[in-house]
């Protein structure tokens, strides 16, 4: 059943390819969709069989097939494996499972969002089979068995992201956005592959010593199982040569700061929201693939656990995020791009939750977190398109003229603002301070987590609630060109997205209540639901997590939703311009000095490929001309007496001679080692 | 050929052995078909499209037996029969000159280098043939000077003979010159001046490096089959930087790089194609081949020097690249920078970085074809190549900006692509000894992407522009060997492990010579 899994990942690219033999684009998108919409329907078979069977996360199944296989000389296996190989395929757990489900059906979604908003576009079908493509590589990525899979199918997500991004591509502003995208994108798999090549230079020897999985001869460099020993084995101090703590901790940071790119964390979000000007169905194909970042933090979990202070760092690094980019949404008026940055500041939480050692609250954060952040960015395209702007200082009334929409928005807003519980997730994990495998963080550390996360929990009802009363509550703002008569609700395809989106929102809610583990029993009784709480599914390790109901982090979740849609209330009253004058702005001591550094760097930016294209010009290129010229010289000199061809042919060979001539007679005259006998 | 030796059963059967002829053939059968067109006529067009099907068909022949050759020696490597390494079943041995004090051979093989070399050559030479079907002006000339040009590039990575080595290294000076001053613009003659001197020069320099091998090495053979070599006292180092210096010219790293760029600037596209792609790969194969392989002790004592230019040519020219407006010499910067690579691969001194080099010299390659096709079809179309005049060529040419972006993504390594795996195995290797010359000329292969993308930006997005109106897309001959060249890009991208045991093998026998075993 299991081997399913490979149609997973490759339906959606199978329909791809097909998409090119339809005759009318409108087929084109129908059959790309078919391939997701099959993928979908057997991920749910999957996940449906392994509910069935009572799996734990620990025992994963896997399908695979090696990639490829170098031998290296004997000599070398001091830094290799005796067989330097790794395999491709898919990795089948309760993880990949639950994503793979999401992922299919978040991306069929954005794929009907584009049958409305794209329809009539010259790009129509070229979305359509380019992310399928990128829906074949964000779950050839979730399902990977191996880190090199993940390499490999992270580079696929960032050209698929391109050529999206690129969508609009007539437009001036089109490319370097796309560009700085691509740029950030690809430099964060290069620092990628430089950790895949620090693994195999400190571990591969390591993992060369272990036993083969099934199926294989020998053990596969860079597979999940053997890097989970490799890891643990490198963390005992004695136990692997030339590895200690130093190599955990760059390890981590090569693995862990891709992750971070991908998921859009701050301060690296800028790729995200710089594409705010894509076609909404873009942006929401790129939220989705935020979600390869927090499936790449869980997959490389067992190293930050067992590297002192990392997952310290990583939960400070996304309480920091999550603060951050709260504040940026506030601060936004562009409904796009406070729909983007409010799916990377979701993802803040889930990576503090993750970094707190709350491994099955983090991943239930990033599931619930995804189709909710895709709810806003629905609506705020069917709002966008009904006003004829993304400022929502000039929107209002919504709920007189678009009921429908605004109900969803609303329903973003109560599920973002806290009633989807994942404030309350990252609370109690960090409230809690377990890591599975034992340790904890600092108190210091936990202190500083907690506050800037309640800090976080204030802001996002904020700007939540704001958004809310700015679109819907009132009236539309009068402006020029605008004709409040013609606003009316989204078109019936729009309001289907948006329904199937709110269902799934609401259903990946009511999956992580917690507490709830009732074991049921489907068909005659032979098939058993192990319960229908997230952290019952997903967790770390061979045993679940045991993640008691924190009343406090309750308490403190509902006490900040209150503050921050207080505040937001507050704030509704004061209009937008007056708005900044009454916010204390704190002004930045630093900035002049910052200003100082950014001229400079960008006046070397420009001056330094002038100054070495010049020297190239000026010093390398004449180091060629005496020679080059002397030939020249010789050929001008023969063409007076003969034809151009032969001229030129002649002169090539005599110089040929020459030389020849001139080494001999060096030769001869004993000026070269040549021994005579 | 065993059809023909066989005899009816029950009788007694004696055994014919045929000699090999694989290899000469495909050397030799380009040479072949450059004789047959010099005795046609070129005077109509129906003479000059025969020349031209005469010009493919021998590229293609050539093409036919790399293949042929190429898959063999695969196939035995995968089965572990020593495919990939010199003395396979394909190997030809045969005495030349042997009268004399020192003896000469025919000798012809090739080891996994060469074979990945000799893919990558035929491929191109096939679609520069093609490319240049177009071409109406002095139609014989071009064609016999593309053929005689392939039988030196297949001559040279075949020949295990120092004599057969320099034949034919110095054997593309006179096509090359003829073709840049007969079809070059621009600053043609300068440029075909500077890259005949630079071959001189460095072909008179492997001459020195080969006599004092062969006179101090004692063995009086020219043969370059029994590495790994040890001359005494400081002759060793002598020969080792003679080879060095004389293939380092060649490979047209930083700072020797102005002559290639040079000619890549003033030729016409196929011509640059060929130039560009090739020409540096070369250079490639002697340092790997002759200084690496016949003094891999020398070599390994010099690894930091060879990171060090390495780093200095990824940046140098990721850098200059940044800043060239005209596309032919931003590409060409770009195929310099990822020369570079092949430079920190011999810094790594491992059999994986090694495999990984020949893996990227097959992506550069396919790489830097693509794109100077490219640039010259838009150099055709809008006759302009500054890339600061270009702008909305997508609007008209959406396949030319498609494979612009294939051809970019191969040269940095787009997964699935000729790239990726070359540069994985190729910084893995090369970590264990040079650490921060890795990590940097990792992020020079970022600058490059950075560079080759945003051209890409200015070239192709952006509004429709009325002087570019009249821009054709490209035709179907042009698809057609954008196609092939695409598509041996994609099949080493998605299937590398059909070529990882030949050219691990080959890397093995560069670096543990007789020592090696799988």
């Amino acid at each position: 059943m299991y081997v399913a899994e490979w149609v997973v990942v490759l339906l959606p690219i199978l329909g791809a390819l097909l998409s090119f033999v339809a005759e009318t684009s409108r087929r084109a998108a129908q059959v790309c969709m078919a391939g997701v919409a099959g993928s979908l329907l057997v991920a749910l078979m999957v996940l449906g069989y392994r509910f069935a069977h009572l799996t734990t996360s620990a025992t994963p199944d896997v399908s695979a097939v090696s990639f490829f296989t170098l031998l290296p000389n004997s000599t070398e296996t001091t830094i290799y494996s005796s067989t330097f190989s790794t395999d491709t395929g898919v990795w089948v757990d309760n993880l990949s499972t639950a994503f793979t489900a999401l992922v299919t059906f978040l991306l069929l979604l954005v794929q009907g969002l584009a049958t409305a908003m794209l329809r009539g576009d010259p790009g129509y079908r070229r979305f359509f089979w380019v992310s399928s493509v990128l829906a074949g590589a964000v779950l050839g990525m979730i399902a990977a068995p191996s880190l090199f899979q993940v390499w490999m199918a992270l580079g696929l997500v960032t050209g698929g992201l391109l050529a999206l991004a690129l969508h609009r591509w007539h437009r001036d502003e089109t490319g370097p956005a796309a560009w700085r995208a691509f740029m950030v994108l690809f430099g964060a798999d290069l620092v990628l592959l430089l950790g895949l090549v620090v693994t195999v230079y400190k571990l591969g020897a390591t993992m060369g010593l272990e036993n083969a999985p099934a199926g294989f001869t020998s053990a596969p460099d860079y597979d999940f199982r053997m890097l989970a020993t490799a890891w643990r084995d490198a963390a005992s101090p004695g136990t692997v040569a030339g590895t200690g703590y130093r190599t955990l901790v760059i390890l981590c940071l090569l693995l862990a700061v891709p992750a971070l790119v991908r998921a859009a964390q701050a301060p690296v979000t800028a790729w995200l929201s710089g594409l705010s000007e894509a076609p909404l169905p873009v942006l929401g194909a790129a939220c989705v693939s935020l979600l390869t970042g927090v499936v790449l933090l869980a997959r490389i979990y067992g190293l930050l656990l067992v590297t002192r202070h990392a997952l310290s760092a990583l939960a400070l690094a996304g309480a920091v995020g999550a603060v951050g980019l709260a504040a940026l949404c506030l601060a936004s008026r562009d409904i796009y791009r406070i729909a983007l940055l409010s799916a990377a500041g979701q993802l803040a939480l889930a990576v503090t939750a993750l970094g707190a050692g709350g491994y099955s609250p983090g991943l239930l954060i990033a599931f619930v977190s995804a189709p909710v952040s895709l709810l806003l960015l629905v609506a705020a395209g069917s709002v966008a398109r009904a006003y004829r702007t993304r400022d929502i200082r000039l929107m209002g009334g919504a709920w007189s003229k678009m009921r429908r929409t605004s109900v969803a928005i609303g329903l973003w807003a109560a599920l973002a603002a806290g009633l989807d519980l994942v404030g309350y997730d990252a609370l109690s994990a960090i409230l809690l301070n377990r890591f599975p495998g034992g340790g904890h963080m600092a108190a210091g550390v936990q202190a500083a987590v907690a506050v800037l996360t309640v800090a976080a929990l204030v802001l996002i009802p904020l700007y939540a609630a704001r958004l809310v009363l700015s679109v819907c509550a009132g009236a539309p703002a009068p402006r020029r060109g605008g004709v409040v008569e013609r606003i009316a609700e989204a078109e019936p395809r729009l309001r289907l997205v948006q329904a199937a989106t709110g269902a799934a929102a609401v259903v990946a809610v009511l999956i992580g209540l917690p507490g709830i583990s009732a074991a049921g029993r489907l068909g005659r009784g032979q098939v058993r639901i192990p319960g229908l709480t997230f952290s019952h599914w997903v967790f770390f390790g061979a045993h679940r997590q045991d993640l008691p109901v924190q009343p406090w982090a309750f308490l403190i979740a509902a006490v900040a939703l209150a503050a921050g849609v207080a505040g937001a209330w507050a704030l509704a009253r004061v209009p937008w311009d007056d708005l900044r004058r009454r916010l204390p702005v704190p002004t930045l001591s630093t900035r002049p000095a910052i200003a100082l550094v950014g001229t400079w760097t960008a006046r070397l930016a420009g001056t330094l490929p002038a100054e070495v294209f010049a020297a190239d010009q000026t010093l390398i290129a004449p180091l060629f001309d005496a020679p080059g010229e002397g030939l020249e010289v010789t050929a001008w000199s023969l063409g007076r007496w003969r034809g151009r061809r032969l001229r030129l042919s002649l002169a090539a060979v005599l110089a040929v001679v020459l030389l020849l001539t001139g080494f001999s007679v060096l030769a001869g005259g004993g000026r070269l080692p040549v021994h005579t006998t | 050929v065993n059809l023909l030796a066989q005899t009816s059963p029950g009788t007694a059967t004696a055994t014919v052995n045929f000699p090999t002829v694989v290899f000469t053939l495909m050397v030799w059968s380009a040479l072949f078909f450059a004789l047959v067109v010099l005795a046609m006529p070129d005077r109509t067009a129906e003479h000059r499209a025969r020349i031209k099907a005469l010009g493919a068909s021998g590229t293609g022949a050539a093409l036919f037996f790399a293949l042929w050759a190429l898959q063999t020696q695969a196939a035995n490597a995968s089965a572990q029969l020593g495919g990939g390494t010199p003395g396979g079943e394909l190997v030809e041995d045969h005495g030349w000159l042997t009268s004399f004090p020192f003896s000469v051979s025919y000798h012809l093989d090739a080891d996994g280098l060469g074979l990945a070399l000799a893919l990558l050559g035929g491929v191109v030479f096939f679609c520069a043939a093609l490319a240049a079907w177009r071409n109406d002006r002095r139609v014989k000339l071009l064609t016999v000077c593309l053929l005689v040009l392939e039988t030196a590039y297949m001559g040279v990575i075949c020949s295990y003979d120092w004599l057969l080595f320099l034949l034919f290294w110095t054997l593309p000076v006179a096509p090359v010159y003829l073709m840049v001053r007969a079809f070059g613009h621009g600053h043609a003659a300068r440029a075909a001046g500077r890259y005949a001197a630079g071959t001189l020069i460095s072909g008179a320099i492997v001459t020195m490096a080969a006599t004092l091998i062969d006179v101090q090495g004692g063995g009086r053979s020219f043969g370059t089959g029994t590495p790994p070599i040890t001359l005494p006292g400081a002759d060793n180092a002598v020969a080792f930087w003679l080879l060095v210096g004389a293939f380092l010219l060649a490979m047209a790293v930083v700072p020797l790089h102005a002559a290639l760029l040079d000619l890549e600037e003033d030729s016409t596209g196929s011509l640059a194609a060929v130039f560009g792609a090739l020409l540096p790969s070369l250079g490639a194969y002697g340092l790997l081949h002759m200084a690496l392989g016949l003094f891999p002790a020398e070599a390994s004592r010099f690894t930091l020097l060879f990171a060090a230019l390495a780093v200095v040519t990824v940046l140098w020219s990721g850098i200059a690249a940044l800043r060239a407006d005209d596309l032919r010499r931003m590409v060409g910067h770009a195929g310099t920078a990822l020369m570079g690579l092949v430079l920190l691969a011999v810094a790594g001194n491992t059999t994986v970085a090694l495999a990984g080099a020949m893996y990227v010299l097959i992506a550069r390659g396919l790489a830097v074809a693509v794109l100077m096709l490219l640039t010259s079809g838009i150099q055709e179309r809008t006759r302009r190549v500054r890339v600061s005049q270009l702008g909305g060529l997508a609007w008209q040419a959406p396949h030319l900006a498609a494979f612009w972006g294939l051809g970019v993504l191969t040269a940095v390594g787009a997964p699935l692509l000729a790239g990726f795996f070359g540069l994985f195995s190729l910084f893995s290797g090369a970590f264990p000894t040079h650490r921060w010359a890795t990590v940097v000329v990792l992020f020079g292969v970022l600058l490059v992407a950075g560079v080759l993308m945003r051209a890409a930006m200015r070239i192709f997005m952006g509004g429709e522009r009325e002087s570019f109106s009249r821009v054709r897309d490209l035709g179907p001959l042009e698809l057609t060997y954008l196609a092939i060249l695409g598509a041996v890009s994609l099949f080493v991208g998605i299937d590398p492990d059909h070529l990882a045991a030949l050219f691990m093998n080959g890397a093995g026998y560069l670096l543990f010579q007789g020592s090696y075993t799988q």
